[in-house]
């Protein structure tokens, strides 16, 4: 519960789960499925995102044209719908990384600051 | 929303689908997600209860996601369409650029048409549908007409000039938001060979608040400042203001000098600003003030005033007041006002006040421009609809060239709606080039056919070009999709076997060969009739030019002199500056004789109260009259009135001598009847020295001469001899009759004025032709603007009868080869190439007859003295047309004839 009231306090907006879904996509195509997993194992459970936000995400990334979509055959052979990044989205996450490790960087230089106000 | 739309039934699968697919990935999710969940031990329902606790709200997020698959579905849609349109219009793209000869062809063939359309609706729009500028909510400012009932034509007749007293009686109407009155007048600032002419609108000083109009610098009139013997204001057009004073700001406060002391400079209207007209305006007055100055005073007199029709009135509906209601408002007033005129014959019976908008050319009094113009709009169109039918000729002409790689394309699988709609992107692509090429037309060939046709109008108020700009595109878009769509139907609909059979045989079907030939068929139709409407005009010009207006007005000018505060000179001054003048005028070399009159022909008419002898009551005819004009001797010879009998005013005819009048035909027959009138007497008021009326005795009859229109339908007139005449604040007019060289004996002439008094400011000279020429207008319009669409169409028709021809023979020339190899004679060729345009043309030309024959009549009302099934006029057209059509035949059958044999069979 801790964790969950956690992120809900860090207001994970909705730029910063857009990054996410395009930087789970990364390494290749995927479904819903996958990225939600891939989403609470790399961040070992600190942001609890509830899975239809990442499905809106998907759809909503799509739409924007940064993803494109599928119907494919899973694993197990059933039918699924699979999610790619777009040329677009690939240079929407690389601008959009960059932005939030300046901006991430920044606050933590600040908090890791020493220095006191004179 | 638009899901209710029939027809749409795909859209609506589509979105079926787009939610069957979220309900399928959530289904996915779920069940791999408790599948893993059972993995590791969880029972099967613990596994579900965590899965919907890990997803939310499982029936919002669903609800989400469908409507955002939707939009984005919608989107995909758009796109796609977007993609092929875009496709489609680079395929007819490129298709242009293949054939340059061909695009040329279409496209001069829409320049001309849309152009001659683009002009024609730059004059229309100004003419009839723009009302004048900047004037606020203009439907709701109405011409007032004074109408009545006049037994002799047997019909009501409206007339916008009123006196002041009726304005008076109709200021007092509640239904309108202001009366205003307006009359425009010539004037003068500066004297003698500098002096410059100005066109003066006298209004009242609630014009400006009432039209809601805003000055652009200073101020307008205050309200109740308008009276005789007011402060004199005066309100600069914007074009006088940049043109006579540099468009400096500090015009506010200087004065200006029409010669009645100086008026104040107030303010400057807005750019284009005409008032009520569309013709040019440089200053606005106060309309008493200056009527006062430059009239007299009879117009504000109680026995005289409701004589002078002078001014026209103008209301502001009030909110919520129909024009119905105003007008019965306005018209008791009027009826009360009018009714004792009525009565003695003096006014129509049963007079009222009708409403007319306050664009004149749909009012009660449409002049027959308006009336031309509204023809010619029609004539235009059916010129844009002849070159419609040429390029669609052409195009058809090229697509039956292309069969053999549409008929692979359609083989190919490509569907018949992308294959139609090419084309039809194509004729649109090709019309707007055309449009552009239009522009330019309708720029210069407008502004021609403004200058010389209508140059009074003021074109320039910075709406016109934008709309045109507008009707331009419109119209190219219509008339591209519209030249397009018959040849692309044409090689759509047909069977994609056929087509490879008969592009691989280098044949011609009959079906196609007939739409070309009816194509032909139909611009020769149409040109016939531009012609003879053409025709009946030229012969309507040719009438009017030289109609016998019972006066001889070649060689005879006018000249008034500008006297600069008319009260100032008296009238024995006057009297002697007029005999002096005269006399100076005769002897001007290249003045065969010389006369004066206190009124002249078209500008100025007067009535005098008249008795005659044994007649009860004069009934006024609509025309007015009787007309009174009282001459000096020698007035006959030198304006070319014939005395039928008697003798005309001689210089006999002085102060002090027996009175004497001369009669007009037409008002000899009027009073008495198959009488001879010569000894009768007319009882007339004013006189030198009289205060009753007295005997003047007949001592002539003159031929009737027009006074008010070129052709009077009925015109009472007499003259009396000016020397026997008061003179009080008359405007005098001297006329000339000049031998050659007329630009320079007028010269003179003016010269000879100017150094007469230095009380002349300036002096108004004219020849007779130059008046004429604006009532001439209507028919110059017609037979100029007629004339040039009914060449245009008389080209594009030869154009067309040639290509139909020309590619009859190539498309034959296996076949005239075989023949010419067989031993067929030349006269058999020819007749077998040239049957059909013979066939073409003589079936043209009894149809275009015949559609002129039967529309024509409906024209009459605009022909002057022609009838409308004129033989000479048929006669030529067809003449014309049969020369035409044996030109543009001859090329083609002259080739068919000159066909070798060893190369055309060689070809195959």
């Amino acid at each position: 519960m801790a964790a969950r009231t956690r992120a809900e306090a860090m207001n994970l907006l909705q730029g910063t789960l857009d990054l996410l879904v395009l930087k789970a996509l990364k390494a290749g195509p995927g479904h819903g499925y996958a990225v939600a997993r891939w989403v609470r194992e790399t961040t070992e459970g600190t942001l609890e995102v509830e899975e239809g936000a990442l499905y809106t995400s998907l759809h909503r990334l799509e739409r924007r044209g940064l993803l494109e979509s599928e119907w494919g055959f899973s694993e197990n052979n059933r039918r699924a719908k699979y999610y790619a990044l777009t040329a677009r989205g690939e240079r929407e996450l690389a601008a959009e990384a960059t932005a939030w490790t300046r901006y991430a960087e920044a606050v933590f230089k600040v908090l890791r600051s020493s220095e006191v106000l004179s | 929303m638009s899901g209710k739309l029939p027809g749409d039934a795909r859209r609506f699968m589509r979105l079926e689908s787009v939610d069957r697919d979220v309900d399928e990935e959530l289904g996915f999710h779920f069940e791999r997600t408790v599948e893993e969940l059972m993995s590791e031990g969880h029972s099967r329902s613990e596994a579900e209860a965590e899965a919907r606790r890990r997803f939310g709200d499982v029936r919002r997020y669903r609800r989400d996601l469908r409507t955002i698959d939707r939009s984005t579905e919608r989107r995909r849609h758009w796109r796609d369409g977007m993609n092929a349109t875009g496709r489609m219009a680079t395929e007819a793209a490129r298709s242009i650029v293949r054939s340059p000869a061909l695009t040329l062809g279409i496209v001069v063939a829409f320049a001309l048409g849309i152009g001659a359309n683009a002009t024609m609706f730059g004059i229309i729009d100004r003419l009839l549908l723009r009302p004048p500028s900047h004037i606020t909510d203009p439907g709701e400012v109405q011409h007032l007409y004074a109408e009545s009932f006049w037994s002799n034509v047997g019909k009501r007749v409206a007339e916008g000039s009123i006196s002041y007293q009726d304005f008076e009686d109709m200021k007092a109407a509640k239904s309108f938001d202001g009366v205003f009155a307006v009359s425009t007048r010539e004037l003068t600032i500066g004297r003698g060979e500098n002096a410059v002419k100005v066109e003066a609108t006298l209004v009242s000083d609630n014009f400006f608040r009432t039209l809601g109009t805003r000055a652009a610098a200073g101020r307008f009139f205050e309200p109740g400042t308008d009276a005789v013997g007011g402060p004199q204001e005066a309100v600069l057009s914007w074009g006088t203001w940049r043109t006579l004073y540099g468009g400096e700001r500090d015009v506010v406060g200087k004065t200006v000098d029409f010669g009645y002391g100086p008026y104040t400079i107030v303010g400057v209207a807005p750019r284009g600003f005409t008032g009520v007209q569309l013709s040019n305006v440089d200053l606005f007055l106060p309309i008493q003030v200056t009527a006062a100055q430059i009239m007299g005073m009879e117009w504000r007199s109680e026995e005289e005033g409701r004589n002078w029709q002078w001014l026209d009135a103008y209301g502001r509906l009030a909110d919520g007041v129909t024009a119905e209601r105003a007008a019965a408002e306005a018209s008791v007033l009027h009826r009360a006002a009018r009714l004792d005129d009525a009565e003695r014959g003096d006014w129509g019976a049963d007079p009222g006040i009708i409403l007319g908008s306050l664009i004149e050319a749909e009012g009660p009094n449409a002049g027959s421009e308006a009336v031309v113009t509204k023809l010619l709009a029609g004539v235009s169109l059916l010129v844009l609809l002849i070159a419609c039918v040429n390029v669609a000729n052409l195009l058809f002409a090229r697509t039956l060239r292309q069969r053999r790689e549409i008929a692979v394309r359609l083989a190919l699988g490509i569907s018949r709606y992308r294959l139609v709609g090419q084309l039809v992107l194509e004729g649109v692509f090709l019309a707007l080039l055309g449009g552009a090429a239009a522009l330019a037309i309708a720029h210069w060939g407008g502004g021609i056919v403004r200058e010389t046709l209508l140059p009074d109008v003021v074109w320039d108020d910075g709406m016109g070009d934008r709309r045109v700009l507008i009707a331009v595109a419109v119209i190219a878009i219509l008339a591209g999709a519209i030249a397009a769509i018959v040849p692309a139907m044409q090689v759509a609909r047909r069977d994609v076997a056929d087509t490879i059979r008969e592009a691989t045989a280098g044949g011609l079907t009959r079906t196609t060969s007939r739409v070309r030939t009816s194509l032909a068929l139909a611009q020769t139709v149409l040109s016939v009739v531009l012609l003879i409407g053409a025709g009946l005009f030229v012969r309507s010009l040719d009438n009017v030019r030289h109609l016998d207006l019972g006066f001889d007005p070649s060689g005879l000018a006018w000249i008034s002199p500008r006297i600069s505060n008319a009260t100032a000179v008296s009238p024995e001054d006057r009297t002697r500056i007029f005999n002096e003048g005269m006399e100076r005028l005769r002897r001007v070399p290249g003045v065969q004789s010389a006369s004066a009159a206190a009124t002249m022909p078209f500008r100025s008419r007067r009535t005098r109260r008249l008795r005659a002898e044994g007649v009860d009551s004069i009934k006024r005819p609509p025309s007015g009259g009787p007309y009174v004009h009282e001459v000096a001797p020698d007035y006959f010879e030198t304006m070319g009135i014939a005395i039928l009998a008697g003798r005309g005013i001689t210089a006999q005819d002085v102060n002090g001598a027996p009175r004497v009048a001369v009669i007009g035909k037409t008002m000899a027959e009027y009073l008495w009847p198959r009488t001879n009138p010569i000894g009768k007497c007319l009882y007339v008021s004013g006189g030198e020295g009289l205060s009753q009326p007295a005997c003047s005795t007949i001592v002539g009859v003159a031929e009737d001469a027009s006074n008010i229109e070129l052709r009077d339908d009925v015109i009472l007139q007499y003259y009396l001899s000016l020397s026997q005449m008061d003179r009080n604040g008359r405007l005098d007019y001297w006329f000339v009759r000049m031998n050659g060289e007329e630009a320079g004996t007028l010269q003179s002439v003016r010269r000879e004025v100017l150094a007469l008094d230095d009380r002349i400011r300036y002096a108004d000279a004219e020849t007779f032709e130059a008046l004429l020429q604006p009532k001439r207008q209507a028919w110059e319009l017609g037979a100029t603007m007629f004339g040039m669409f009914g060449l245009l169409a008389l080209v594009v028709a030869a154009i067309g009868l040639y290509s139909v021809l020309a590619f009859d023979v190539a498309q034959r020339m296996r076949e005239l080869g075989l023949r010419t190899a067989l031993g067929a004679s030349t006269g058999r060729l020819l007749r077998m190439v040239l049957s059909r345009a013979i066939g073409v043309t003589i079936t043209g030309l009894v149809l275009g007859c015949a559609v002129a024959f039967a529309l024509a009549p409906r024209f009459e009302p605009l022909l002057f003295d022609t009838s409308p099934h004129d033989p000479a006029t048929f006669g030529i057209v067809t003449l014309t047309l049969l020369a035409v059509a044996f030109a543009a035949a001859a090329i083609p059958g002259w080739r068919a004839t000159r066909v070798d044999p060893n190369v055309t069979l060689r070809a195959d």
